[in-house]
């Protein structure tokens, strides 16, 4: 009898919550994949991400949990929307693995007489390296013409701008990340540096220039004019130039950049080849990648080849697929393949009878000295196939010559 | 309102030098020093891996790593098969020379990268095998040597064990 209740109270219990979820200001979804390394075989991995949206008036209160196969690694609470004339933000970040508080932010924003003002607050545990840190940071930016001014007073923390990344929280055991806004610097708070930029300037000559001047606590430290995209007499040749001046020296660095432009489906990806050092003269072009793609109807063909794989590699289909210079890779946190010098991809569109939409991408990827057949090092299979605007399902397959790698199964629900 | 607007600016930005000049001096940032940071062990059935990453690398980033030498190795390990040890490095390092044998229980290698130093990110990734109920692996820093893409060594550096780290 006491099975029967609890049994009918759990399914009435469900029914509600779903039927909450789907009528109630209450929004969301839950994303979860299950990999499995085929070669074992055994459970290689598992990641759960339970998002809830909460609206309430023009505030909206989120949920963000993600769970991995080693533990509960991020929970996270955030709150977005309008509290009067202000644009607020707050995100508040713990790891649940470790039972620890890692990170806020706070950000309010208004717009006045033109002007956009921004104040940010964070704060760093001691949980984390680096930490304990706290701090705020005030920008203020607005236009006169065509000329954007934005002023940035840091009071112990940085914000994240076209020059700065913000601040990127790693867990150590997985390297999985988080990345926000604001970085505080130091525990306190106090002046630690103030910027002001100038932009939006052309001249007729450049795509943009650029001039900015930052002190810290310590008084003047740089001033620096950067002009992106300055036209030459030659139209497949453009030029960057960035002047600095510190407090004892001057540097000016140009950087030569080649647009060969994009014929119908083939893209040349060169580089102009300098000597060592700043300011090298230009001693020759190098073609160091080819990418070949076309759409015929829902089906899309990509060819991409590595002409230089000392310097370049393709980079993971999370990260776009695209030929890119590996020292960029690793300063960006880009991930690449570091062995295979030739991607084909065929990402097929399938009509869906439901509502949402459902595709298939395969990717194969070439080395040199693989011993298989036409060197063929790898292919992946991934499919995701939709049963409604709300429901949808993934499977993925990683496979070479020797036999099948790995293989991920997952699905994706939203109300 | 808009013939106001320049003059605004020009206001909000004068009051915020003033506050410069009336704020400098109150606090010192601290200069960050690069860290080495070993992580957890993570065992996942009778497999175990641990991840290897540096942070505020200065000089253009890591370029080359030495953990000791045969006979004065900078890792311990408990609860591992020391022959299953396996280690990729990650962002274009290279694995170049490693020894886990000789002296069951401790371990010693080389790696270094060609293409470029890392200031932040992943270096290495140890995967093995678990034979005990609570594996660990330890590093001694005093017999860790590092050095930068600016081929200089990195005298001045932390090693961290905490599960986080910033980027």
């Amino acid at each position: 009898m006491l099975r029967r209740v609890i049994a009918s109270a759990a399914v009435i219990t469900m029914l509600a919550s779903l039927a909450l979820l789907a009528t109630g200001p209450l929004g969301g979804s839950w994303d979860t994949e299950i990999r499995i390394d085929a070669t074992t075989p055994s459970f290689e991995g598992l990641q759960s991400v339970l998002d809830l949206d909460y609206s309430w008036s023009s505030l909206t209160v989120t949920s963000d949990s993600e769970l991995q196969l080693f533990g509960f690694l991020w929970q996270e609470f955030g709150v977005h929307g309008s509290l009067g004339a202000f644009e607020v933000q707050g995100n508040l970040l713990f790891g649940p693995s470790t039972g620890d508080y890692l990170y806020m932010q706070m950000t309010a924003s208004i717009e006045l007489a033109g002007c956009e003002i921004g104040a940010y607050f964070a704060q760093l545990s001691d949980a984390v390296l680096d930490g304990p840190a706290d701090g705020f940071a005030i920008r203020i930016g607005g236009s006169i013409g065509d000329l954007d001014v934005v002023s940035t007073t840091e009071l112990g923390a940085r914000v994240r701008d076209d020059d700065y990344s913000g601040i990127t929280i790693v867990h150590a055991a997985s390297g999985l990340y988080r990345t926000y806004d604001t970085n505080p610097l130091i525990p306190g708070k106090g002046f630690t540096g103030q910027e002001i930029t100038l932009s939006g300037l052309t001249f007729g000559c450049a795509d943009d220039i650029e001039a900015s001047v930052y002190f810290t606590r310590n008084g003047f430290d740089s001033l620096s004019f950067e002009a992106t995209g300055i036209r030459t007499t030659l139209p497949w040749l453009s030029l960057d130039a960035t002047l600095t001046f510190q407090l004892q020296t001057k540097s000016l660095v140009l950087v030569p950049h080649l647009s060969l432009g994009q014929l119908a489906c083939l893209n040349v990806y060169a580089a102009l080849v300098t000597g060592d050092g700043d300011n090298a003269p230009i001693e020759g072009i190098s073609i160091y990648g080819l990418e070949l793609s076309c759409t015929l109807g829902s089906v899309t063909f990509r060819d991409l080849s590595v002409l230089d794989p000392s310097r370049y590699a393709i980079t993971t289909p999370a990260y776009g697929s695209a030929i890119e210079g590996i020292a960029d890779a690793i300063g960006q946190g880009h991930e690449y393949y570091p062995d295979y010098w030739e991607m084909l991809s065929i990402d097929v569109a399938l009509g869906s009878c439901c509502g949402g939409s459902s595709h298939v991408v395969i990717y194969t990827y070439f080395s040199q000295g693989s011993g298989s057949l036409f060197d063929c090092a790898m292919t992946s299979v991934e499919a995701s196939v939709a049963f409604s605007e709300r429901l949808e399902f993934r499977g993925g397959m990683e496979f070479s010559a020797t036999g099948t790698k790995h293989l991920s199964i997952g699905l994706r629900y939203a109300w | 309102m808009s013939r106001l607007r320049p003059y605004l600016a020009v206001g909000l930005l004068a009051a915020l030098l003033c506050g410069i000049v009336a704020c400098s001096g109150f606090w010192n940032t601290a200069p960050k020093l690069g860290s080495l940071v070993i992580g957890p062990v993570v065992v996942t059935g009778s497999d175990g891996y641990v991840l290897v990453s540096v942070t505020n690398m200065p000089s253009g980033g890591l370029a080359a790593i030495q953990f000791g030498t045969v006979g004065d190795e900078a890792i311990v390990l408990s609860g591992v098969d020391p022959s299953s040890v396996v280690i990729e490095g990650k962002n274009g390092f290279l694995v170049l020379a490693k020894d886990f044998t000789t002296n069951p229980g401790k371990g010693t290698l080389l790696a270094a990268n060609a293409a470029t130093g890392v200031a932040a990110g992943e270096v290495l990734r140890f995967t093995f095998n678990v034979t005990g109920p609570n594996p660990a692996f330890t590093v001694t820093k005093l017999k860790v040597t590092l050095a930068s893409d600016a081929n200089v060594i990195i005298s001045a550096w932390n090693l961290s064990t905490k599960a986080y780290y910033t980027r």
